[in-house]
């Protein structure tokens, strides 16, 4: 779509961004014969194949296997170094090989096993949400994590078109994000959060945070309904429950190891059936649902030569990350697969296409990725054609509790740190928009 | 606001680990004595399936070691909790192979440091680590999937290993010890470019010789 035909089309924009899982290790299965068989999908053909193989510790290889959702014991590794092991750069060939996977998993954990989680491929019936969206919609299979690294370098390049940090520390430095840029560009815009959304880490944002633009998960069932017109958000930003945050809303959801994907698919089922409840909202609107990183799974596509910058703050990098699952939904995003190369910054140049001004770009850095990044823009296709719905039966969220596993140390305790600045603050407002703040405890 | 950050951060820096976890082999015969060593920060605790006569489930010490003599393929789970920390766990897999020739895949990664190319062909050298010593080569033949021609060579022996043969050159030979893969390159393949193979593999037939010395 160009700029034109995305302002005669498209009146609401839908973001949510999962945690922490690789293309092949949710899409990967789709090329598989036995799962489908889609030939158009740069997925798993075959398990066997000799150029997926990751040496162990040993020296025996370890192939990808076909494995059910499940709880993991702990997180996996994807901090810079584990990545950087992952991606397995080698020099005689001036290519990353993508067999580290299991040698990188092996170092952290002091685990030899014949089946290392990180080499598991989904199979359709652990994800009843995703696979009804990949069939009905534009599955997306050169979208990469934008930098080789962990969540929230991560998710700051998808939420600022920059980071200046290289990897996940405590609190979030303080940056320029898309909210100051659709403020800016009078863009109606909300979050709305199965937890506390991630930017609480920004301490910054804390009073932006207490504004009617960030709404409760449930809010978005009556919204979608009955909003009026010149209230209804231009732009949806939908966040899980996030597993590292200590307190949580209702349960974790974002699909971060070690967390099964079960209640991610619920929550993903559950916003789509809302979207689409309001079938003359949902004609205008175009859904992504993205992930931030691969998370420390195998996936078997080398990450693009794309080199980041960031003087001022120290961060360079030269390549993104690992490919992670992408899919495209709406009336506008036809059936099919995109090979179109997209990171979460492609979303962000989408937004400016959409909402800027005429030939505006997001921002240098952002279009600066332009010679390799396309925008989102570039899968939406008009008129729109694909205006049948996915059928989805998910279970319901469940309510269980947090699981024990370990998480990311430094996330829980930046998002504690986050909370406590949010109470002491803004002590009223904080409570009364998210009671539970009342009984954090610090843990 | 202080004491409270530290609060959350000390609770962080509470959470269970495993800062080792080691088994001396991971492939062996039925009957072979393996020695477990282990390091954690927190209360550990073994479990082992199936149940290890010499190693009862239960608490171990945060820094112990002990020696196992499985009989099959046992995995040996070490979970560590610590007061007001997340818990974890480590898994030693320790694979007890029997006297039927087993398939063990070798596989270097041209990412490692001994890989090359040159003259037509890619190398590089596998290191088999934990294979124990009475565990024997039965035969060398390509990996499934695995399209490519090999010059092995292993404990001073030479062979060549294509889809469809079976190298039986390395029969009685330990697996430990280094394993130099050099392949040709094929059409379309070039040195320094990514179109060269990203692993070189062979598989290894392993098999139990009876009699041999525990």
């Amino acid at each position: 779509m160009n700029r034109s035909e995305l302002a005669q089309n498209i009146d609401t924009i839908v973001v949510v961004i999962m945690e922490n899982r690789s293309f092949d290790h949710v899409l990967g299965h789709l090329r598989h014969p036995q799962y489908g068989n889609r030939t158009d999908v740069d997925g798993i053909e075959d398990t066997a194949n000799a150029a997926y193989v990751n040496p162990n510790s040993d020296a025996v290889g370890v192939a990808p296997y076909f494995m059910d959702d499940t709880a993991f014991g702990s997180d996996l590794p994807h901090d810079r170094p584990a990545v950087a092991t992952q991606l397995a750069y080698a020099s005689v060939s001036g290519s990353f090989l993508m067999n580290g996977f299991v040698q990188a998993f092996e170092n952290e954990f002091h685990t030899s096993v014949d089946d290392p989680p990180v080499m598991g491929i989904l199979t359709p019936r652990s994800l009843p949400t995703t696979g009804a969206l990949a069939a009905q919609y534009t599955v997306c299979d050169r979208w990469f994590a934008c930098l080789p690294t962990s969540t929230a370098p991560n998710r700051l390049m998808s939420m600022c078109g920059d980071t200046n940090i290289d990897e996940t520390g405590t609190l979030l430095p303080d940056q320029t994000t898309v909210y100051d840029w659709l403020l800016s560009h009078g863009v109606r815009w909300r979050v709305y959060a199965a937890g506390l959304p991630f930017l609480t880490l920004m301490k910054r944002l804390a009073p932006l945070l207490l504004t009617s633009h960030f709404r409760r998960l449930g809010d978005l069932k009556n919204d979608v309904l009955n909003d009026p017109a010149e209230q209804w958000p231009q732009v949806i930003f939908i966040e899980p429950d996030y597993y590292d945050c200590p307190i949580h809303l209702q349960s974790p959801c974002d699909n971060h190891a070690p967390l099964a994907m079960a209640s991610g698919e619920a929550f993903l089922g559950q916003v789509y059936g809302w979207l689409t409840s309001n079938p003359a909202r949902w004609t205008r609107t175009a859904l992504i649902v993205t992930y931030d990183e691969h998370g420390g799974f195998f996936d078997h596509v080398a990450p693009l030569a794309l080199k980041y910058r960031n003087p001022q703050a120290g961060v360079s990098f030269d390549s993104t990350g690992p490919r992670v699952p992408a899919i495209v939904a709406g009336p506008f995003a036809p059936k099919g697969v995109s090979h179109t190369p997209l990171d979460n910054t492609s979303i962000l140049q989408l937004l400016a296409e959409r909402f800027g001004r005429p030939g505006e770009t997001y921002s240098s850095t952002v279009v600066g990725r332009a010679g390799t990044m396309a925008s989102v823009s570039a899968v939406l296709s008009a008129p729109a054609a694909n205006t049948a719905t996915a059928s989805i039966t998910t279970p319901s969220l469940p309510a269980g509790a947090v699981p024990s596993q370990e998480g990311n140390a430094n996330l829980r305790a930046a998002f504690g740190g986050a909370v406590q600045n949010l109470v002491t603050q803004h002590q009223a407002e904080a409570l009364a928009k998210y009671p539970e703040l009342g009984n954090y405890t610090g843990r | 606001m202080v004491p409270f950050l530290l609060v959350a951060v000390s609770f962080a820096a509470c959470d269970a680990s495993v800062d080792q976890f080691t088994a001396s082999a991971h492939y062996m015969c039925p009957g072979q004595q393996v020695q477990l060593a282990w390091h954690v920060t927190g209360s550990g605790s073994m479990k082992s399936v199936p149940p290890l006569a010499s190693l009862p489930d239960g608490p171990v010490d945060d820094r112990g070691q002990a020696t196992v003599v499985p009989m099959a393929t046992t995995n040996v789970e070490l979970h560590v909790t610590r007061f007001l920390g997340h818990p974890t766990s480590s898994t030693q897999e320790l694979r007890v192979l029997g006297p039927s020739p087993t398939p063990e895949p070798l596989t270097v990664s041209l990412a490692d440091p001994s890989s090359g190319c040159g003259d037509g062909k890619a190398w590089a050298t596998v290191h088999p680590q934990h294979f124990s010593n009475d565990l024997k080569v039965a035969t060398v033949s390509s990996h499934a999937g695995d399209g490519r021609t090999y010059d092995v060579v292993h404990a001073g022996t030479h062979a060549p290993v294509s889809p469809g043969t079976t190298a039986t050159q390395f029969a009685g030979m330990p697996i430990m010890g280094d394993w130099v893969l050099t392949s040709p390159l094929a059409a379309g393949e070039a040195c320094g470019t990514p179109t060269l193979p990203r692993s070189l593999v062979v598989d290894v037939f392993t098999q139990c010789v009876p009699g041999e010395a525990r």
